[in-house]
């Protein structure tokens, strides 16, 4: 359990969260999901370490890009 | 070996850089579907296919990338804008310059839906301001929507597109531009400018290869979609909802051309646009005051405010037979209608058609030197 998930709407959203985050130094890993009640199907989300999560939800927010849910496993 | 002159850069431009092939074949060799598996090929795809996405962002100053939308070409950018934002009634503007890639889908709408309408402006004749008169006096409280190209793909003219965008905001006009011919040969800053959408090839002067586009949506722009089918979001519904830019690209993205694509742009990058102007220029005034000592030859619709596009006629020579007597000596130019009737009606070119030059940054003075030499032995026969 060292990880956060960031459901994102789109993988291109989850890219353009990835891409803020590198730019503020927060490692995220991009991966496939399927979760009917957050995406009504499949999706993407970000994996981020746990001591970085609630750092990559300000910066995230910050860039208003929507988080669908995060959660504690995939 | 014959030599080959590429003078056709407005069609699609040749040769493209030495990174864009490279950029190919590592498409080739490591990307899957992006966006729609979760092994490492697909998510290296779709890293990629992302990272065009910013790449276009930062060449026009625009900072959506949710907002850039991949397509085959141009055309079918502007079918998705023009069919997706129209609002199913009221008037259309456009200029007398346009492409087929514009007029056909609102000539289609028209006959689908007697409710729309549509009336042309001259961006032919005078200068900026009075294409902008032309258009402010086109405007009526009917138009709902103005579709105009930013450079014509027939005689090169820049049109004052950012004169036009302040009027179509004031009066809240949905704006499409059509940014096919001035892209990568012109600086577009789209942070300055009211617009719904605008529209790009890839594979012209981005340097990218054909059968690659896109359109960028203004922010704020809510298209409809015109195409339905699987794009990996919300895949338990059966209709498609969901942001931009999935909701719109429906299928398999053509990602060799993605990935080309942002090569070829940053090829631009590296260069610059001001640089890949100032040469083309330079070499199209090498072309025109060449021509203009060619007693029968005539340059059509020239104006100064232009890319590099130079389009002519040889007297008693139809033009089809010039761009084959041209071929014949190794040099690619394009005779005809251009796709853009209109433009040619305007021009009185319209049952002759005319040749087309057009340069890009990696022709030579000496490509334009054995143009003019080829040229000028066929006008004198």
């Amino acid at each position: 359990m060292n990880f956060k998930y960031f459901i994102f709407e789109s993988v291109s959203y989850a890219l353009k969260a990835m891409s803020v985050l590198k730019r503020e130094g927060v490692y995220a890993r991009l991966e496939k999901i399927r979760n009917i009640s957050a995406l009504g199907g499949c999706g993407y989300a970000l994996a981020v370490h746990v001591k970085d999560a609630n750092n990559a939800l300000y910066v995230i927010n910050a860039n208003k890009i929507n988080v669908l849910s995060v959660s504690d496993e995939l | 070996m014959k030599k080959l002159v590429y003078l056709d850069n407005a069609a699609t431009t040749f040769p493209k850089p030495q990174g864009v092939f490279r950029a190919v074949n590592d498409a080739l060799s490591f990307c899957g579907n992006p966006g729609r598996g979760g092994h490492s090929l697909s998510i290296y795809s779709a890293k990629k296919v992302y990272s065009c996405r910013e790449r276009i962002c930062s060449l026009f100053n625009f900072d959506c990338p949710e907002n850039v939308v991949f397509t085959y070409n141009t055309t079918y950018a502007l079918n998705m804008a023009i069919r997706g934002l129209f609002c199913g009634k009221g008037e259309i503007l456009i200029s007398n310059l346009e492409h087929n890639s514009t007029l056909r889908p609102i000539f289609a709408m028209q006959k689908e839906n007697e409710n729309i309408k549509y009336k042309t402006f001259d961006a032919l004749s005078g200068n900026d301001d009075d294409i902008v008169k032309s258009f402010e006096g086109a405007v009526s409280e009917k138009t709902r929507m103005a579709v105009v190209t930013m450079c014509s793909n027939v005689t090169g003219r820049i049109l004052p597109y950012g004169r036009i965008s302040k009027i179509c905001e004031k009066k809240n006009i949905t704006l499409i531009l059509d940014g096919a011919q001035c892209a990568g040969c012109v600086k577009i800053d789209l942070s300055r400018l009211y617009f719904s959408a605008v529209c790009f090839a890839g594979h012209k002067s981005l340097y990218g290869i054909t059968g690659t586009g896109f359109c960028i949506f203004g922010k704020g722009a809510n298209p409809r979609d015109i195409l339905q089918g699987g794009n990996g979001v919300e895949s338990a519904s059966p209709y498609q909802e969901g942001p931009l830019p999935e909701r719109l690209e429906v299928g398999t993205l053509g990602v060799v051309g993605i990935c080309a694509l942002d090569e070829g742009i940053r090829h631009i990058q590296r260069v610059g646009e001001e640089c890949i102007f100032e040469k083309c220029s330079y070499f199209e005034r090498k072309l025109c005051d060449s021509l203009c000592e060619m007693k029968n030859v005539s340059i059509l619709g020239r104006t100064e405010k232009k890319v590099a596009t130079l389009l002519f006629n040889v007297e008693s020579i139809p033009s089809e037979r010039v761009a084959s007597l041209l071929n014949e000596r190794g040099i690619c130019v394009r005779a005809g209608l251009h796709c853009a009737p209109l433009a040619h009606s305007s021009l009185g070119t319209l049952s002759t058609g005319a040749v087309r030059t057009s340069i890009s940054h990696f022709n030579t003075s000496s490509d334009i030197d054995y143009f003019v030499d080829s040229l000028f032995k066929i006008q004198k026969t």
